[in-house]
């Protein structure tokens, strides 16, 4: 027997909550569960009061799902944003991005002087990967390892934004992404740079207030 | 979408908040504050799961409307699932007196997914 259109819906529908609410605290993820299998229930019997099918309740249920995930992901964000604003924080953001900006170029220069190789690479960049090998003595998988740790760093920080992360792990990311400077010097400093302004104007626009206090 | 000033109510938010006041001290769960809105708005489309609790959150976070789950016996003796329910609160009803004086026709926006607000 083929499963019923609205029990589709109403799985799919959880399956959605437990994907925008998972890594939450245990007590709003109950709540917020609760409350959409209430409206789920609450839906489906208005529906049936008004003659509805189960197809039709189905259709109007996902489409009530789909045209409000935006706001799901916006209310997880909503519980988040005290937790990534302090990982920001640690990560690229503001005065307290500046220190880290500064311990991002205290890498650079430490990596630039083990490696010796920065402007070499930026010639590289500009002038194709052809010879790379033989003019720096050193095999072209370097500089494309360190590409593949810095991304690897840059999608770290980005999920900080969407989750809170430790903030050791956010500061090895910033390493990564310096390390990758070492071998594409210009570039890199200036995709460093240009984090920090965009991560501090983020950072002081976030805290503008949205909502009316308690009174 | 651009940022509101601080202290506003969007349109839903103040749908939400008429809503509230007719069902009064009763209160009432999220599915039916949806239907509401609708009616009041002679639509048949309801507002956007996602968009009207996360409205209610805020609103709540505002203190502009309280909340409270449903007694257990109570939804169990109907055959369902406890209803979280809400009520406007005093704050509320100033915001919504507020909002209704510096917009008089906000009450006849319904439905909308202000999922992108901020």
């Amino acid at each position: 027997m083929s499963e019923a259109p609205d029990d589709r819906s109403t799985r799919f529908t959880r399956w959605w909550v437990c994907r925008y609410t998972s890594g939450l605290g245990l007590g709003q993820v109950a709540m917020r569960r609760a409350e959409i299998d209430s409206d789920l229930a609450e839906h489906r019997r208005a529906r049936e009061i008004d003659g509805w099918t189960p197809t039709q309740i189905a259709r109007e249920r996902r489409k009530r799902l789909v045209r409000g995930m935006a706001a799901d992901v916006g209310w997880r964000h909503d519980l988040l944003r005290p937790h990534t604003r302090r990982v920001w924080h640690v990560a690229i953001t503001s005065l307290t991005g500046l220190a880290s900006f500064f311990l991002a170029a205290f890498h650079f220069a430490f990596a630039a002087f083990l490696l010796g190789s920065t402007s070499v690479a930026d010639q590289r960049f500009l002038g194709g990967l052809a010879g790379y090998e033989e003019e720096v003595g050193r095999p072209i998988a370097s500089p494309v390892a360190a590409t593949v740790v810095a991304l690897l760093g840059v999608v770290l920080v980005f999920a900080a934004l969407a989750r809170p992360i430790s903030p050791v792990v956010a500061n090895i990311a910033t390493i990564g992404i310096a390390a990758w400077a070492v071998l594409w010097f210009w570039l890199g400093m200036w995709l460093i740079g240009l984090v920090v302004i965009v991560g501090s104007t983020a950072d002081l626009i976030t805290r503008m207030p949205v909502t009316t206090p308690r009174q | 979408m651009p940022r509101r000033r601080p202290g506003s109510l969007l349109p839903l938010e103040v749908s939400i908040l008429s809503a509230c006041l007719d069902a009064g001290e009763a209160g009432s769960h999220g599915f039916a504050l949806a239907r509401a809105i609708a009616d009041a708005g002679d639509t048949r489309e309801l507002t956007a799961t996602g968009t009207l609790y996360r409205a209610l959150h805020r609103l709540d976070e505002a203190g502009l409307v309280e909340n409270w789950w449903e007694d257990p016996d109570r939804a169990a003796e109907a055959g369902r699932p406890r209803r979280r329910c809400y009520r406007i609160t005093g704050a509320g009803t100033t915001a919504l007196a507020n909002a209704r004086a510096e917009a008089p026709d906000t009450d006849a926006l319904t439905g909308l997914d202000s999922g992108f607000a901020t």
